[in-house]
């Protein structure tokens, strides 16, 4: 149940984003599905995160197959470095260095997809992007760090 | 949740992490003399001290216009959803690049004398 709510707030985020009006920099993002995805690794399970990462890759395929390929790549990957900072540094971090290792590897899986479609071109445009993540990390992980406790106190988010 | 000492080493890590690589692939900026367009048919070099338009047929149908004009390139047009690629301009300066993904096609700028060596420009 918990998992289908979340998923679902996910998709619904990602396509909010959309909605907004477009950066002045082509390509750039905020992620604001990364707050649910974060919350989800914390708060419920790695699997249950990893779940709502496909749900939300599957979606993508309304935007086309390499918009897909990129956002499963991107998100698999920035979901992968997000568990593992969290298994060894969580007692250390909140949720905005999370959010900045989150932002910044999903940066880096979709960086790989285009360099494999596109060759060495996109190496020029990347280390922007790369830049950009880390505001983009600090304000979803803001929003979460405001909300995580809200949300726990809250039967229909809280795990179990 | 609060700000943790954790926080501040990752965002100082990655902004090093970023800073540079820009720092890397941009710097130094020289003005570029020819356009390379790489489509999914093969690559084409054109110089920029012209003043030329022309059409590239990219994958899935796309069709991009592309016009190079005094020193500059751009993709004028696209087929594509997503217009990445128009939306980054005039591309002028060795190493600047457009990139339509859909369509499989990339215009780079390169050329141009650098003032350092090879290895960081």
């Amino acid at each position: 149940m918990l998992a289908a709510v979340l998923s679902t707030l996910t998709v619904a985020l990602s396509f909010l984003e959309e909605l907004l009006p477009p950066l002045p920099i082509p390509g750039a993002k905020l992620g604001l599905a990364n707050i649910t995805v974060m919350y989800a690794l914390c708060g419920v399970s790695v699997p249950c995160a990893a779940g709502m990462v496909i749900v939300k890759a599957t979606f993508a395929l309304l935007r086309g197959p390499i918009a897909c390929l990129m956002s499963t790549v991107g998100s698999l990957l920035s979901l992968f470095l997000m568990a593992l900072t969290k298994r060894f540094f969580w007692d250390k971090l909140s949720f905005v260095g999370l959010g900045v290792v989150g932002a910044v590897a999903h940066n880096m899986g979709q960086w790989v997809i285009s360099y494999l479609l596109l060759g060495f071109a996109m190496t020029y445009y990347a280390p922007l992007l790369l830049l950009l993540a880390i505001p983009a990390g600090v304000i979803t992980g803001s929003v979460l760090n405001v909300l995580y406790p809200y949300l726990q106190n809250n039967s229909l988010f809280r795990k179990g | 949740m609060k700000l943790r000492r954790g926080d501040y080493v990752v965002l100082l890590l990655a902004a090093v992490a970023a800073v540079s690589c820009c720092l890397q692939i941009w710097w130094p900026r020289v003005a570029g003399e020819t356009a390379v367009v790489v489509a999914p048919t093969g690559e084409q070099r054109y110089s920029l001290s012209q003043e030329t338009a022309f059409t590239v047929d990219g994958k899935n149908g796309i069709v991009l216009s592309i016009e190079i004009d005094d020193g500059r390139v751009r993709v004028a047009h696209s087929g594509c959803p997503d217009q990445v690629c128009v939306h980054s301009g005039w591309l002028s300066q060795s190493g600047q690049t457009a990139a339509c993904v859909p369509a499989g096609v990339s215009v780079r700028v390169i050329g141009g004398s650098p003032k350092v060596d090879g290895v960081t420009s």
